[in-house]
């Protein structure tokens, strides 16, 4: 698709969802993938609405033969405004459609407003150190959004295009055991471990949750110190609302900031009670099966990226180093067992 | 006839050369126009990749100093867990993944627990030396 066409099909989107008349120019390009590009856009409303805005606008090949691969950006689209809608900071869905594109494959674009903070981990850390209550705001808020979300009723949330996952505890274990059994060596730290878990399944909670999935640091937009938008909503699914909190608490997500269990920036209580405060309900068991279950996906996934390194699929230097961070998954695996092997 | 410099400290030049010679150069870049949101995401992406190959450099460069005592050990470890007089590492390995998925051999969860951490121990030595220490002289079997 020429540039010319992706603006034309932008400007159409964005005058049917009720921003026009509008011009728009492309800003540059953030990210290019196989079949994903991202693309900072500067829009200048015509006549009187304001000035000039900017947007980001994620565009993703749809193959349609390959449904259920990739979620569309419409559902996600559908998700994240239900989520805003509740209460929850994260981006505002400016439009989102197909372009109407002369040859396939259809071309899915969501545009969002550009939201104003910092996501790298290490500068999320080091901006929140520098004012005075250290990430303790931050942490607050991230239990406030995550109990907000998971007071959605997902029922409520129409998707255009497939239904969202559902994991229960036990289905979760049995997704865990076939990503293991995917991986070509043996890797019996992984195995203990789910053992373990399958020991100790919690009971599911009273009612099922949307679940964002990546909720963490990374994923966060933080600004002055506070949450200004949760990203990355391509995970969401419907499940217990105890995985979202275990994994923004994740070690590997506290960038050696390990004394701040959540994220590297704040405390556990801090976050519990902001959750609670919110309506919430912290289950302590499932929280920590959660973590382990979490933790063993993890490295497990690692582990996928090096199998794919091996064998040709990816020349990514990333996922070849992947490999080798295994062991650190393991180490915190094993470190979470050890007061239950006795 | 023996070549200077080694692997091992070839790898460490390499490591060193990549950490103090081009990462400045590309963080200068990547961030040269402040605010972060202009910055240049190409150099960007380069830094990260140039961190992530001093790294592995450095990885490589203490698997040849430790891994065939940490080989030695682990097997020795995990012969004594399965009852097995021989096998390599890796036929090892299978065995007690293959022990834990069908649940025979009836092991000791705190046996398999003390080897599968010293194992973990010792390649985390490897991968990564300073993640046991960081959460502050933590677990450590």
């Amino acid at each position: 698709m020429t540039d010319e066409h992706l603006l034309a099909g932008l400007e159409q989107l964005m005058t049917s969802a009720g921003h026009g008349p509008l011009s728009l120019t492309v800003d540059r390009e953030l990210t290019a993938g196989a079949n994903r590009r991202t693309i900072r856009l500067i829009i200048t409303p015509a006549g009187l609405d304001g000035g000039p805005y900017a947007a980001i606008a994620q565009l993703v090949e749809r193959d349609d033969a390959r449904e259920g691969t990739t979620r569309s950006v419409l559902d996600e689209a559908a998700v994240v405004s239900a989520a805003r809608a509740n209460g929850v900071p994260a981006v505002e869905v400016l439009a989102a459609g197909r372009l109407p594109a002369a040859t396939p494959p259809p071309i899915e674009v969501l545009v969002t407003r550009e939201v104003a903070g910092e996501t790298i981990p290490r500068r999320v850390l080091r901006s929140v150190g520098a004012v005075e209550d250290g990430g303790r705001k931050l942490t607050r808020s991230c239990g406030r959004a995550l109990a907000r979300l998971h007071a959605i009723d997902p029922a409520a949330v129409s998707l255009a295009h497939e239904p969202l996952p559902v994991f229960t505890v036990a289905r979760y274990l049995d997704h865990l055991t076939e990503r293991l059994d995917d991986l070509p060596d043996p890797h019996p730290t992984f195995r203990f471990a789910i053992n373990r878990l399958a020991h100790d399944l919690p009971s599911d909670p009273p009612k099922r949750s949307l679940i964002h999935g990546d909720f963490r640091n990374g994923n966060l937009i933080v600004d002055a110190a506070d949450l200004a938008a949760a990203l990355d909503w391509e995970l969401v699914h419907i499940g217990d609302p105890m995985e979202d909190l275990a994994w923004i608490c994740l070690r590997t997500w506290r960038f050696g900031s390990d004394s701040r269990e959540v994220g590297g920036f704040g405390r556990l209580d801090d976050l519990r009670r902001a959750y609670a405060d919110s309506g919430g309900r912290w289950r302590q068991d499932a929280f920590e099966w959660w973590t382990m279950a979490r933790t063993a996906w993890w490295g497990i996934g690692l582990a996928a990226q090096a199998v794919a390194f091996v064998e040709g699929r990816s020349n990514s230097l990333v996922h070849a180093a992947s490999g080798r961070r295994v062991v650190e998954l393991e180490y915190d695996l094993l470190g979470l067992l050890a007061a239950r092997v006795g | 006839m023996i070549d200077r410099p080694d692997a091992h400290r070839l790898l460490l030049a390499v490591a060193e050369a990549l950490t103090d010679e081009v990462v400045p150069v590309l963080s200068a870049s990547a961030s040269a126009s402040a605010p972060v949101q202009v910055a240049d995401p190409e150099a960007a992406a380069a830094r990260y990749t140039a961190r992530i190959a001093a790294n592995l450099c450095r990885i490589v460069a203490r698997e040849a100093e430790l891994w065939p005592q940490a080989e030695a050990a682990t097997v020795a470890d995990l012969r004594g867990l399965l009852g097995r007089d021989g096998g390599s590492l890796e036929e090892l390995s299978r065995a007690l993944d293959d022990e834990l998925r069908t649940g025979a051999g009836d092991l000791d969860p705190g046996s398999v627990h003390r080897v599968l951490s010293a194992a973990a121990g010792r390649r985390l030595a490897i991968a990564r030396p300073s993640y046991g220490d960081d959460l502050g002289g933590g677990h450590r079997s």
